[in-house]
């Protein structure tokens, strides 16, 4: 893994609030991103410590996809926390949301990465199909990075809501399904997911 | 209406609505574009949750385990059959008549198991336009479209594998009625790992079985 050149910030991941399973909530969320919003503001070292902590696993999940290669996914989250500590101080959050801002640097750096995969045409009759690819690579990446910033949405709502969701969209149980299992009636079920599926598509519409 | 909307409009999202709730609705969607909106939007939000890679749910934490249930398990959404038997036999006359060699519109398509493709409008094209798509087993594939626009006389979509624009294999031909929706369950004619994007293209049948150019829903194919 390459090393980050940020003086005296974290440099190591913290435990993840989600990784024990509890999803974090909307305010704690809203918290971490107004804490990273002043460092960013004044290039403090340790946004990249705070990025790593609310986002590296939505990101570092993303990159290995995307780029299918867990060496090459670690680089690259090392770029993008140091791109966007650099970058930090430009940041308008009244134009895009932190994760959409982050998603784009992965997203960019990610297919750098890919671009350099693909050999250069020697014979030009392969021009136009590499060009072709190129666009293939961008679609991919843009798709992928799309779904993790659907990822991290998810694990933002409240864990009933998110739990729902999953067992519909994961599981593939029907909502008769889930209320049988979980006890919840099956009317409070419809109407929890119907403002599960709401509220993502209102922090989806916020962020882009 | 006698439910509660929220209700009705999860079931429809989720495609757990009866076929005359689902007729009624739909006849209010066309004629509200407000709700139409709201519709889309949750219908989009569902798409992507049905394409999230098994590694990112488990953000949410470890995979939960099932409880085995007495009731059988309602088909998603997409592979909900959406268009009546004369519809579809309607289709398929048409279809054979016009000569194209097609994929079977089926009333209830296999179970599909494998990894979901969603192929969004290309620029240019209207962006509600939606396709998913969905390896299942034994080498098919099942493909719901929605919104798209109908078929005109000598008109139909084709659904390709493609790598580029030379390298390419057309795998079934469908039109669309006024609903916009499809659905098919395909047998592929070669492994769709080898394709890097899966192409709907708008094809005339008087101008033979090449690609048109005329694509209006691509996805890449994730490794």
């Amino acid at each position: 893994m390459s090393t980050l050149a940020i003086p005296a910030g974290p440099r190591s991941a913290p435990a993840l609030r989600q990784a024990d399973g509890v999803p974090s909530r909307p305010s704690a969320a809203g918290r971490d991103d107004r804490r990273l919003l002043r460092q960013l503001a004044r290039c403090d070292p340790a946004a990249a410590g705070t990025i790593q902590s609310s986002y590296g696993r939505i990101l570092l999940g993303y990159l290995r996809q995307v780029l299918d290669d867990g060496g090459a996914a670690e680089d690259v989250l090392q770029q993008v926390l140091l791109e966007a500590w650099q970058r930090g101080p430009d940041f308008d959050p009244a134009r895009a949301s932190v994760l959409t801002w982050l998603m784009t640097i992965a997203r960019s750096r990610a297919i750098d990465v890919l671009r350099r995969r693909v050999p250069e045409p020697r014979d030009p009759a392969l021009a136009t199909a590499l060009l072709d690819r190129e666009g293939a690579v961008e679609d991919h990446a843009g798709a992928l990075a799309e779904r993790w910033q659907m990822a991290h949405l998810l694990s933002t709502l409240a864990p009933d809501q998110a739990g729902l969701l999953r067992m519909r969209f994961q599981l593939g149980m029907s909502q008769s399904e889930i209320a049988e299992q979980t006890g919840i009636p099956l009317g409070t079920v419809k109407t929890r997911m119907v403002r599960a599926l709401e509220q993502l598509r209102g922090m989806m519409e916020e962020g882009r | 209406m006698s439910r509660e909307p929220d209700e009705q409009i999860g079931d429809y999202v989720l495609g757990e609505l009866d076929e005359q709730e689902r007729s009624r609705l739909e006849q209010r969607l066309r004629e509200d574009p407000v709700l139409r909106g709201r519709v889309e939007g949750l219908e989009e939000i569902g798409s992507l949750l049905e394409s999230l890679p098994g590694e990112a749910w488990e953000i949410l934490g470890p995979r939960p385990a099932r409880a085995p249930v007495k009731a059988r398990r309602a088909a998603p959404a997409w592979l909900r059959m959406r268009l009546r038997v004369g519809l579809v036999a309607a289709a398929l006359a048409l279809l054979l008549g016009a000569g194209i060699g097609i994929g079977v519109l089926i009333e209830r398509p296999g179970s599909p198991s494998g990894p979901t493709v969603v192929l969004r409008a290309l620029a240019g094209r209207p962006s509600s336009d939606l396709a998913v798509a969905r390896m299942a087993s034994g080498g098919r594939m099942v493909l719901s479209v929605k919104r798209l626009p109908p078929t005109g006389p000598g008109g139909f979509y084709e659904l390709w594998l493609m790598n580029s624009v030379h390298d390419l294999v057309a795998v079934a031909s469908f039109r669309v009625g006024a609903d916009g929706q499809a659905e098919l369950d395909v047998p592929l004619p070669v492994s769709a790992s080898r394709y890097r994007y899966l192409d709907i293209s708008l094809q005339q049948s008087s101008a033979g079985p090449a690609h048109s150019g005329d694509s209006v829903l691509r996805a890449p194919i994730a490794a």
